[in-house]
């Protein structure tokens, strides 16, 4: 780092009156929820009546909990709709793509973020009526190819909802991770390639032993977000917007909500994040240790 | 030379094709507008309008409330855009100009793990801190706890701006004997004007597109923002595809509007953001 180099001056009290705003917000208002959510997951509450201490009692019962189990697997499902595919077919097509600058694609690539941009509620609106029976795109597009047998209420089917569901996922992330990955790829030195190929290696072998290696770190990134949304809001109002969390595709956040808003079991609810939590900044966790080890190589 | 056009000529097919996938689902909602459901059902979905009225528009925003969420929404992202520009750069400039006893803790285990901390970790005591404080179905409830998040973001943006600017700038307005407050708003704020975009068009996207901490703590239909009202519209008007299809553009246009105004700067922002 250049530039501006902190200096040490003798007890000054400015520093942390330009801080008081932001470090207050978020101790109040992210913080505090945070670490109290922790505390709610020990005790049974219907979130108005006495708190009763039960120990490790929500967890226990949560070990034995099938629609918790059922919101885990759910999510497992979307992790590979929202994390796994886009991560792949990102990797091959911002491989084919990136080599060599393609003139006059930068319009047609700014194209790729705008899911990024826009609600997730209204994404999973614009798909309830794609996947719809009757009037929806789909079941249009099957009669047109002469399939009109095959179609049906694709969200409204326990078989093919929770596939709906997650594709919605793959459409919206495939964008970002072919931008994260362009910009990398565009990073890696050009000679390295030109290297490869001089020693006759082919493309897949390009792939495997210089692409790969060096987008170790946008790997990581791509991994980090997409879990998080994975687990977190993207799929909570996808859902929410177009099953309502109903034929199997309920995931955990979605299922904490109901019990802690609808069911009125506050502690059980918290239990829930708790797990939530521990699972997401593990995931975290173990993406940044990836990115972190190339940095070092 | 004829296959290497051949493998250019696929890449271009590519990249547009990927395009024509991502933008799809946004024509077929922003064509559906200019139609009626009656027409949905007997041209079918693809079929283009055949005149192009803004009919459903007027009936969505002033027969079911639009206009109302939409004065929601402004209302809160508004300030909480505002409010954690000016406490990000307090707390940026703070950050990044001097040394002082727990600053680590407050870079480290305030600003970037706030930044860490999802809406679904806290949805639960959120609500049971803003129903003891009365702000419940109060606007102010969301305004607060998105303002807190947006803020430890923009200072980590605004605060790495800051660090790349040359030690001489603060030192000649000291040496002038300009206040820390003075030199913040005067030399540092314009100078990061780029920073100040970015991280100010990321936190009105994301406050415009919250779902999940006003479903928590907004509960009268009047005081929704509008991915909760068009939640609540597509589940009464399940039947009328054009009229969903106007609350769904209604959402989605202005953050898209953002987006392609300020293009380079949002995908770097977010790059930014997620690199962190």
């Amino acid at each position: 780092m250049f530039g501006a180099k902190p200096f040490k001056r003798k007890m000054i009290l400015w520093p942390y009156l330009f801080l008081t705003p932001t470090v207050v917000s978020t101790i109040l208002f992210v913080i505090y929820p945070f670490l109290a959510n922790f505390f709610y997951s020990t005790v049974q509450w219907d979130g108005f009546g006495p708190k009763v201490f039960v120990g490790g009692g929500n967890f226990v019962a949560l070990f034995r909990d099938e629609r918790f189990w059922s919101a885990l697997v759910t999510n497992f499902l979307y992790f590979i709709f929202v994390t796994a595919l886009p991560l792949f077919f990102g990797l091959v097509v911002a491989s084919v793509i990136a080599r060599g600058r393609l003139a006059g694609t930068r319009f047609f690539q700014s194209a790729y973020f705008i899911p990024q941009v826009v609600a997730a509620i209204a994404l999973g609106t614009i798909f309830r009526w794609i996947y719809a029976p009757l009037f929806g795109v789909l079941h249009q597009v099957f009669k047109i190819i002469g399939w009109e047998e095959m179609s049906r209420s694709w969200l409204g089917t326990p078989e093919t909802a929770t596939t709906a569901v997650g594709l919605i996922g793959t459409w919206a992330w495939l964008g970002f991770c072919i931008i994260i990955f362009v910009a990398g790829i565009q990073k890696v030195d050009q000679a390295l390639y030109e290297a490869a190929i001089l020693d006759g290696a082919n493309s897949l072998a390009q792939f495997r032993y210089i692409t790969l290696p060096d987008l170790r770190f946008e790997i990581a990134v791509v991994l980090v977000m997409t879990s998080v949304q994975c687990l977190g809001s993207f799929a909570f109002a996808i859902v929410s917007s177009t099953t309502a969390g109903a034929y199997g595709t309920r995931p955990v956040a979605l299922y904490a909500y109901q019990l802690a808003f609808v069911e009125g079991k506050v502690g059980y609810a918290s239990a829930v994040v708790v797990v939530l939590t521990i699972l997401m900044f593990a995931i975290a966790a173990a993406s940044l240790f990836l990115g972190e080890r190339r940095a070092q190589e | 030379m004829k296959t290497k056009g051949i493998v250019l000529l696929a890449r271009y097919v590519l990249v547009v094709g990927i395009a024509l996938f991502v933008i799809l689902p946004f024509v077929l909602m922003f064509m559906a507008t200019f139609r009626e459901h009656t027409d949905i059902i007997r041209r079918g979905p693809l079929a283009l309008p055949r005149r192009f009225s803004l009919d459903n528009f007027r009936k969505v925003l002033f027969q079911h409330h639009f206009d109302r969420y939409y004065i929601n929404s402004l209302l809160i992202t508004i300030p909480v855009v505002g409010g954690s520009l000016v406490f990000a750069l307090m707390s940026a400039f703070a950050l990044s100009v001097v040394d002082f006893p727990l600053k680590r803790l407050f870079l480290l285990g305030v600003v970037s793990f706030g930044v860490m901390i999802a809406e679904v970790f806290i949805m639960i005591p959120l609500f049971q801190l803003m129903n003891s404080l009365g702000l419940v179905n109060n606007l102010l409830s969301v305004i607060l706890s998105s303002l807190a998040m947006s803020a430890c973001f923009s200072t980590l943006v605004i605060r790495s701006f800051f660090m790349g600017l040359p030690r001489e700038l603060l030192d000649s307005a000291m040496v002038d004997g300009a206040t820390f407050w003075q030199i913040l708003w005067r030399i540092y704020t314009p100078l990061a004007i780029p920073a100040i975009v970015t991280s100010g068009a990321l936190t009105a996207v994301w406050t415009w597109n919250t779902y999940i901490t006003p479903l928590v703590l907004i509960h009268d239909p009047d005081k929704i923002p509008l991915p909760l009202g068009l939640a609540l519209f597509q589940g009464q008007y399940v039947a009328n595809v054009p009229l969903i299809m106007t609350g769904a553009t209604l959402t989605a246009l202005p953050p898209i509007a953002v987006y392609l105004l300020l293009q380079p700067r949002v995908v770097l922002g977010v790059t930014q953001g997620a690199l962190k």
